[in-house]
């Protein structure tokens, strides 16, 4: 009898196992499709938006002087729209491209790349009153490539919505458990909004306000998904926000 | 030979070409020629919309036959992915006949794939270039490659510059 329920035990594991490495080449040929599919949406785009800039242009010059003053904005905003459409392009690429030559992880010193980031943002922003704030020696296995991406994206991400404050702190700091975080005190946002912070083109501020195309949180989210950490974010509107990530503190993944 | 043809004719057509453009896509083309024809550099470009045209043109043969076989393009601005035969196998058999085997042949194409690229220098391409869909920088391109190709670059044979030669010389006379 105990043997019996040993033996259908194992096969109910064996049955798992062989299930579960279904579900995992399901998911990894997903994610080609997936890939596959943001390149060519990517590329093909760039053709008809290529005419549509083109050809406003031509509009512009060759027939501005017929379109008065109406036309012309209603041309100026053609373009300015295939702008930002490039742009969008852009980042979809990027996006695709994330990890394609695979990851490469070593130990790495976050630290000295958050502050280097930071150095790069006061410099490029002089009007700014920004108190920069980076914990020493927060060290962790990590692509050093993709993970200066990842960090530079949530300074980046800092830095504009605390142009909102006269003054404003951006640290970076590893909390208790491990985690690592970037924490400002700019617009925050509404808790309930969360699951959409990471998702590609989700904007929750209107973009004037605070500039941004909405990839780079998406992106963040894929590099350390890549490195089979998890991210989150926690926040407040008016009071700031607190993106975290984790890093497995083992080898290479 | 030339002489067999009033000059005008000669004018008309096959000497004054300069660029042979072979692209499928309408918007891509009026675009390059726009740029072109912009930069002041080029008076005439023949403007053809598949591989097979594109032979056709260069080999005077089909709706070309008429075509003065003596005169060639200054250069080729060819597309990859082409209805009937494509950029690549246009690229090959002008490689393979010695009537054209050295004709600046300049690949403007989307495709950025790897093996587009290396396909197209082993057959001698003498340029690639993945069209930028930011149209200033596709603009820019097109303009730079007109002047290099027309104006800094000395073509293979002096033959191109010969024929301007003996068609121009009665005029001026």
């Amino acid at each position: 009898m105990e043997q019996r329920k040993g033996l259908s035990t194992l096969g109910q594991h064996r049955q798992t196992a062989g299930e579960l490495a279904k579900c995992q080449s399901h998911v990894l040929r997903l994610s080609d499709e997936l890939n596959a599919f943001l390149h060519s949406v990517s590329h093909d785009l760039g053709a008809p938006l290529r005419a549509i800039v083109g050809f406003s242009e031509a509009l512009q010059e060759e027939c501005g002087d017929r379109l008065g003053a109406a036309g012309l904005d209603y041309v100026g905003e053609i373009r300015a729209a295939g702008e930002n459409m490039r742009l969008m392009l852009i980042g979809l690429t990027s996006l695709a491209q994330v990890g394609e030559g695979g990851i490469h992880p070593h130990l790495i010193d976050l630290s000295a790349i958050a502050r280097e980031l930071m150095v790069e943002l006061l410099k490029r922003d002089t009007d700014r009153d920004v108190r920069a704030v980076v914990s020493p020696d927060i060290r962790a296995y990590a692509d050093p490539d993709l993970i200066r991406e990842a960090i530079a994206e949530l300074l980046d991400n800092s830095w504009r919505f605390t142009s909102v404050r006269a003054k404003a702190t951006i640290e970076f700091g590893c909390g208790p458990d491990g985690s690592v975080y970037v924490r400002d005190d700019g617009a925050g946002f509404d808790m309930r909004n969360q699951a959409q912070l990471f998702a590609p083109f989700k904007v929750l501020h209107a973009k004037e306000d605070l500039g941004g195309l909405g990839l780079g949180l998406a992106l963040v989210s894929r590099i350390v998904h890549l490195h089979g950490g998890q991210v989150w974010a926690r926040g407040e509107p008016g009071l700031g926000a607190t993106f975290s990530f984790t890093l497995p503190s083992n080898e290479a993944p | 030979m030339i002489q067999q043809k009033p000059v005008e004719t000669l004018l008309a057509d096959d000497t004054s070409v300069e660029i042979l453009l072979v692209e499928d896509s309408q918007s891509d083309a009026k675009l390059t020629l726009r740029s072109l024809f912009k930069s002041g550099l080029v008076n005439r470009i023949e403007h053809v919309k598949d591989g097979q045209a594109a032979l056709d043109y260069l080999f005077c043969v089909g709706r070309y036959a008429d075509r003065n076989p003596a005169f060639s393009p200054k250069m080729v601005l060819l597309d990859i992915k082409l209805p009937k035969v494509d950029g690549l196998q246009v690229l090959e058999r002008i490689r393979s006949d010695p009537r054209t085997t050295n004709l600046p042949v300049v690949i403007l194409t989307s495709s950025n794939q790897e093996r587009d690229i290396a396909r197209g220098y082993a057959l001698r391409a003498n340029s690639y270039i993945v069209k930028p869909v930011d149209f200033a920088q596709f603009a820019d391109a097109v303009k730079n490659l007109g002047m290099y190709w027309l104006l800094i670059n000395t073509p293979p044979s002096g033959r191109s510059r010969s024929v301007t030669a003996t068609v121009s010389s009665p005029i001026n006379d």
